[in-house]
């Protein structure tokens, strides 16, 4: 995937924004082998189950969205709209992507609709990950120049990044450059892929000795994304080429760190919640200037029940510099759950005098760890005090 | 550069009479014409990987399948010995689980001998599961004995002239965990052989199982190797010639990576052997020597611990080689599909920069599982070659990844002169029109005429022979060099040759690729000059000599004085 993190839910537009018209086209793909043109079949029960889908793709359910979209393709195989969001779901949802999956619903969107711009995106980017450089780069090409792609940023900036790729496998050193820089600049794609664009463009300058406009670039990159692991991994690299050994030491440091928090994430380091929470310290005591990297200790310190050491970490991160919502919010959840309850109550009438109206899934969040801290809080508790928050 | 064709489209047709692990053949009648490389058939071996399944898919299974080339009978060619899995609790099926040792009768032609030589263990219990072997000559008497790299206790079957006695008490270095690699080197440089062995994970039985259960048995699969505690490798120290454990004051205790491959080279130029070991999903490790079994392990800081993404990779197969012809040696590593095989350029300091990308090692094996991969001049052309033998972990990855296959072809790149490949595919044989679960590779001139053959080890599968049809076709100088004491193979000595004006480097290493043990001899293509001017050894204890001018066209026997 080289490197592209899956950010969880995604732009899936097609389905929502179209619905199921397509296209009477009956042009075939003159890609590889043919596709047959799926036949039509019940058009608003497609659409309106491909809606349903992509609804459940973007809280998450992913299960669910799969079998939504097989539903909606069932009752009207050449609903392009579904296919266009299933193929972009298994590509950059699923995990592990499914390629051949996601290449057939973009060939079979194609057939219904030869010029769909994205699903000659989808279709690009699915056979540049296969490998398949030959015939993704005049996919990507089509895609990139049609006027519409605009309107999907996270999947313009994809596109531009998978012909970049590309070009640097083709020896076309400046193209791949100016690929990535666009992809990079487009502000509507999630900011960790823009920031992977970018460290992909630092190691292409990288290789070619332009080692003070990688710098640079890889500094962007970690601008955009403070985890980024590739951007730290060059980062030390450049450093110690250049003889900043103490700098190049740090990064060192900070790269290992980051990377073993996100490496190879299988279910038993998952659960091994001692050495991701040590990670973090040790993160938090090497980069003391990566402002989210206490925000995720005290994350990880509730996910795991340590309340005291949540409360521990939110005091000792009092600064001069006002608590954000977010840093209060997970301050109330800590002291609730640490039997602190005026404590909580405390943030939370902090962070109402920045937000009167706060969420009641915020309210409830917190009586929830307070419950969680203290096996002996009832229910009726529970509902006392929120009653009493919410009046207030 | 033309990308690879992907596993659909290789076109290899499954007769439906073959087992399902059986390798899927190249199609009938494809042209040979021209090939690098055409198999071998009717060779005479009839050894069959076993990976003595029953049905769980423990990880065990997945990743055997080796093999070492060695030339046990002291008759100048080179037999074979194929690592034999073993049946694990539950296994119904053929009950031969013997290790087997094929004598090289000439032509190609090999006879069974595992019997008549002693050169197998029992292969009854998963403790005798063999995933590798190694053939140093040990005790230094003039033949190769056998190291087996076992899923319990390792073997050290000692060569008495032909015959192999297992000589594990008393040696010293029987490793108890799985091991998958085993380096041989004379890492104090005092005259004998020190061994470092590679071992893999800790796999328990009582686990589960994995893959998406909760869809049926269909999607069981064999578990990630985080699923289980690393297994810390080995280091052994020769003291008199029993072997001793020093793993803990050299520092490999406690390093913790799942080690799947090894190759020795002394890569920052100081004179002594340091060793990359290839871990899977873990950082790779690069031990610098530092002298009196001191090491340290700087892959962090020499930018081989991960690829270029930061990342570790599933990392199996391993390789040193001096790609670009500027002096010092470039590292290899084969991983996972999606991760692409990690090309890393030494800048002679000793520091690697990841031109996977640039070198065209990269982008062709983006889709394909790589297990065996060498360095070699297939071609005898005077630059080194690649070949990257693959094959996927999960005998049923198309049902999560529908474009995915278990059996995938092998690669084949030609270099151009100056480090940059170029993956040619079938045009390298037939063999690379086929698709296939390939794990180990192996280098060397089975047939004695001045170029490098191949054996690849099949997963489940018969092995197979591949001869290198260049035939003397171009001017070449085999080496085989003959140590001082014990390490009389002179595993670690590094060799320079002068010839029409260019310069090659290699070294005398045995364990590298996967699972395997090559040739010991050093083979060179000279390009058009019809001897090398200059031949410079550096031996393992630190000395030199020279050499030269030697005649091209066969082999020089070397001695170190």
């Amino acid at each position: 995937m080289n490197g592209i993190p899956r950010p969880g839910a995604r732009l899936l537009a097609a389905a929502a924004l179209a619905g199921c018209g397509g296209s009477a086209d009956e042009e075939r793909s003159a890609l590889d082998a043919p596709v047959a043109r799926p036949a039509r079949g019940d058009p608003e029960t497609a659409t309106t189950l491909a809606r349903a889908a992509a609804a459940r793709a973007a809280a998450g359910a992913l299960d669910e969205a799969r079998a939504l979209f097989e539903r909606a393709l069932a009752a009207d195989p050449a609903c392009v709209a579904a296919r266009v969001d299933y193929g972009f779901l298994l590509l950059e949802e699923i995990d592990p992507a499914d390629y051949g999956g996601a290449l057939a619903q973009f060939r079979g969107a194609r057939a219904v609709e030869p010029h769909h711009a994205l699903a000659a995106c989808g279709e690009g980017i699915a056979r540049q990950e296969l490998g398949d450089v030959e015939r993704a780069e005049p996919l990507l090409r089509e895609a990139l120049a049609a006027p519409g792609i605009a309107e999907f940023p996270a999947h313009h900036a994809a596109a531009a990044a998978a012909l970049a790729r590309i070009e640097a496998i083709r020896g076309r050193g400046e193209e791949a450059l100016r690929r990535f820089d666009e992809a990079a600049r487009i502000d509507g794609a999630p900011p960790r892929r823009r920031a992977v664009y970018r460290a992909l463009r630092a190691d292409l300058l990288a290789e070619s000795g332009r080692d003070d406009e990688a710098e640079a670039e890889v500094r962007r990159a970690i601008g955009l994304d403070p985890e980024n692991v590739r951007a730290h991994h060059l980062l030390g690299r450049l450093l110690g080429r250049r003889g900043a050994r103490a700098e190049a030491a740090r990064e060192a440091r900070i790269h290992e760190l980051l990377r073993e928090l996100v490496d190879h994430r299988s279910r038993r380091v998952l659960l091994d919640h001692e050495r991701r929470i040590a990670l973090r310290r040790e993160l938090n005591l090497a980069w003391p200037e990566h402002a989210g990297g206490r925000i995720l200790l005290v994350r990880e310190l509730l996910e795991c029940g340590r309340f005291a050491e949540a409360v521990a970490e939110v005091d000792g991160g009092a600064g001069a510099a006002e608590p954000t919502l977010e840093w209060r919010g997970l301050a109330a959840r800590a002291r609730a759950g640490a039997g602190d309850l005026d404590g909580a109550r405390a943030e939370l009438e902090a962070m109402r005098r920045v937000a009167p109206d706060l969420p009641l899934a915020l309210l409830l969040g917190v009586l929830q760890e307070w419950q969680r801290g203290n096996p002996s809080v009832t229910r009726a508790q529970m509902d006392a005090r929120l009653r009493e928050w919410v009046a207030r | 550069m033309k990308a690879p064709r992907g596993p659909a489209a290789a076109l290899p047709i499954c007769a439906a009479a073959l087992a399902a692990n059986a390798a899927c053949a190249p199609p009938a009648g494809a042209p040979e014409a021209g090939a690098l490389f055409v198999e071998r058939r009717a060779t005479g071996i009839d050894f069959v990987h076993q990976a003595g399944s029953a049905g769980r898919k423990r990880l065990v299974e997945i990743n055997a399948g080796g093999v070492a080339l060695l030339d046990y009978d002291g008759d100048g060619d080179l037999d074979l010995f194929f690592a034999q899995g073993a049946p694990l609790p539950g296994h119904v099926g053929p009950a031969d689980f013997r290790d087997r040792l094929y004598r090289n009768d000439g032509d190609l032609r090999f006879t069974d001998v595992t019997d008549a030589a002693g050169a197998s263990d029992a292969g009854a219990t998963l403790d005798d599961f063999t995933y590798a072997a190694a053939c140093p000559d040990f005790d230094g008497d003039g033949d190769p004995d056998l190291y087996l790299c076992n899923v319990g206790r390792n073997r050290f079957l000692r060569n008495d002239g032909g015959r192999f006695v297992d000589a594990t008490a008393g040696f010293g270095g029987d490793s108890a965990a799985w091991s998958t690699a085993a380096a041989f080197a004379d890492f104090d440089q005092d005259g004998d052989l020190d061994l470092y062995v590679v071992n893999y994970v800790h796999e328990s039985f009582d686990h589960p199982g994995c893959g998406r259960l909760a869809l049926g048995e269909a999607y069981r699969s064999y578990c990630h190797p985080d699923e289980f505690p690393a297994a810390d490798d080995a280091l052994y120290r020769n003291d008199g010639g029993r072997l001793v454990d020093v793993s803990a004051e050299a520092g490999v205790a406690g390093t913790g990576g799942a080690g799947l491959g090894a190759v020795l080279s002394d890569c920052d130029g100081d004179g002594d052997v340091d060793l990359f070991v290839a871990n899977d999903s873990t950082p790779n490790f690069l031990w610098r020597n530092e002298g009196a079994f001191r090491f340290v392990e700087v892959g962090g800081s020499s930018y081989t611990a991960v690829a270029g993404s930061g990342l570790s990779t599933a990392a199996m197969g391993t390789d040193f080689g001096d790609v670009d012809g500027d002096g010092d040696f470039d590292l290899l590593v084969a991983n996972l599909d999606l991760e692409e095989n990690t090309f890393y350029r030494n800048d002679g300091r000793g520091l690697f920069e990841d031109r996977s990308r640039a070198s065209g090692l990269g982008p062709p094996s983006l889709r394909y599982v790589g297990f065996g991969c060498e360095f070699f001049d297939a071609d005898l052309d005077g630059d080194l070659d690649c070949m990257v033998v693959n094959g996927h972990v999960c005998d049923n990855i198309h049902l999560i990844e529908s474009a995915q296959t278990f059996r995938q072809p092998p690669h084949y790149y030609r270099n151009d002169g100056r480090g940059s490949f170029e993956q040619i595919g079938a045009a390298a044989g037939p063999y690379f029109a086929g698709n296939y679960v390939a794990r180990a590779l192996a280098v060397g001139d089975l047939d004695d005429d001045g170029d490098l053959d191949v054996v690849v080890a099949h997963w489940s599968g018969a092995p197979v022979v591949l001869r290198n049809t260049t035939d003397g076709a171009r001017p070449w100088l085999g080496l085989r060099l003959v140590g001082r004491g014990a390490n009389r193979q002179a595993l670690g000595a590094r060799v320079r040759i002068e010839a029409g004006g260019a310069v090659q480097v290699e070294e005398v290493r045995g364990t590298s690729s996967y699972a395997a043990f090559h040739d010991l001899r050093l083979v060179f293509g000279l390009g058009r000059a019809r001897a090398a001017d200059r031949v410079t050894v550096r031996w393992p204890d630190g000395r030199e000599t020279e050499y030269g001018p030697l005649e091209a066209g066969r082999y020089h026997v070397l001695r170190a004085e």
